[in-house]
């Protein structure tokens, strides 16, 4: 499909769930379109992955919406406001889940080429290091590992400091390079 | 003219250590000059020095001079200096960011509004050996494929020099050796190449000069016979001494 196409169709189906997000009746039928174009794209084994965390997302939605809605303590109408809002948010997830993943990356970035070429040129740069930096983050946890790092402890800090204080001082010197790189190419 | 470097000496800001310390040395157009010299010696910062990152782009206590074909490097900008010289960095990850091996060889054919620049890249591939490559991934490629690469998006430029940092420290034998014969290739058709490099066997097969650099200074700047036979002052200064002829 034409990427241009499949970006206004996220935008057209975005837009409908955010205007008819407060309506069970309407919003319905645009969570199971986003459902069935799971199914029409089948990336339905990639999307398993994620749905655990999405639900659980969900659940925590739900949840302080039921207790919280009108002041402290249960209410159905907070229950029913907790799913509608998960079910706007899944859809919104959902879709940007299936166009990222059904669009190679030179289409996602041909898609939005109609704004200035520096925001494109910029989402371009942005979908290029994404995999180096998933590479850089591997390397760091492995080596965090090596040295002994428990991953299973609760203490959130424990854990991820030593994930992303050197993955954050190391993207931001190699992006130093990658910015030198490109002005030794004439880009000013 | 070739390239002219008069008591260049540079420091970082906040920092009375001087990177590069008086340094003084010519290179003829056409030469092939190799850079040997311990970790920290400052050999990174004299090539950004060549092409006038340093100190247009990285600013620092900079003193003394830089001529890239007559031109003096302060007084030109970065993206005109690249016309002349062209830099390859030694990680090839972190120089590479366009989608296809096309959109990444006309980059800075693009920026200098250059004619010809399908041809231009279709030529600069075949030099390389990637022709055929031109749609696929430059992440997706293998480590000497992505050196390879970004030989290729210097030689489209068509600059006269090509300074490279280390550009065969994470690749095995095989690619290293197919590196430095893209390189002797090139110097043949007059390229002048300035290479920094560890390994002194691959300088003293192809190279004809040698700088060697300690704690900023140049001490030492001649043919790669005079230099590689002094193994005293090579093994002082950690430097491995040459076991091949030359």
């Amino acid at each position: 499909m034409n990427p241009k196409l499949k970006l206004a169709l996220v935008v057209l189906v975005s837009t409908l769930s955010l205007i008819f997000g407060g309506n069970l009746v309407y919003m319905l039928p645009v969570f199971l379109f986003v459902v069935a174009l799971i199914f029409l794209f089948r990336i339905y084994r990639k999307i398993l992955d994620w749905l655990k965390f999405m639900v659980s997302i969900c659940l925590v939605i739900i949840l302080i919406q039921s207790f919280t809605y009108s002041g402290l303590g249960f209410t159905f109408t907070g229950l029913f406001y907790g799913l509608i809002f998960s079910l706007r948010f899944l859809t919104l997830i959902l879709l940007i889940f299936i166009f990222v993943h059904t669009t190679p990356t030179k289409q996602l970035v041909e898609a939005f080429d109609f704004l200035p070429h520096q925001f494109s040129f910029m989402l371009m740069l942005s979908l290029s290091l994404l995999p180096k930096v998933g590479d850089e983050t591997k390397t760091i946890v492995n080596a965090q590992k090596a040295r002994g790092l428990n991953f299973k402890t609760l203490n959130v800090f424990k854990v991820y400091l030593p994930i992303l204080v050197p993955l954050f001082s190391r993207t931001l010197e190699k992006s130093q390079q990658l910015a030198l790189a490109m002005q030794t190419r004439s880009y000013e | 003219m070739g390239i002219i470097v008069k008591n260049l000496s540079f420091s970082y800001p906040g920092s009375d250590k001087k990177i590069l310390d008086g340094i003084s040395f010519t290179v003829e157009d056409g030469g092939f000059v190799g850079v040997v010299g311990p970790t920290s010696s400052g050999k990174t910062t004299l090539a950004y020095c060549l092409n006038g990152l340093i100190p247009n782009s990285i600013r620092g206590n900079f003193s003394g001079e830089v001529y890239v074909d007559g031109i003096l490097t302060t007084k030109s900008k970065v993206s005109d200096l690249a016309k002349k010289v062209g830099l390859v960095f030694q990680d090839p990850d972190w120089q590479l960011f366009s989608l296809t091996v096309k959109d990444e060889v006309s980059f800075g054919l693009k920026n200098l509004k250059m004619d010809r620049i399908e041809e231009r890249v279709k030529e600069a591939l075949e030099i390389v050996g990637l022709h055929g490559f031109e749609e696929r991934e430059p992440y997706r490629l293998s480590q000497g494929q992505k050196q390879m690469l970004c030989i290729a998006c210097v030689i489209a430029m068509q600059p006269k020099t090509i300074v490279l940092d280390e550009p065969t420290s994470n690749l095995d034998y095989k690619h290293t050796k197919n590196i430095y014969n893209l390189l002797k290739k090139l110097n043949k058709e007059g390229k002048t190449i300035i290479i920094i490099e560890h390994d002194t066997d691959l300088l003293a097969e192809y190279a004809e000069r040698i700088l060697v650099l300690s704690e900023g200074k140049l001490l030492r700047n001649g043919s790669k016979k005079e230099v590689f036979s002094e193994k005293d002052f090579l093994e002082k200064l950690g430097i491995k001494v040459p076991r091949v002829e030359f």
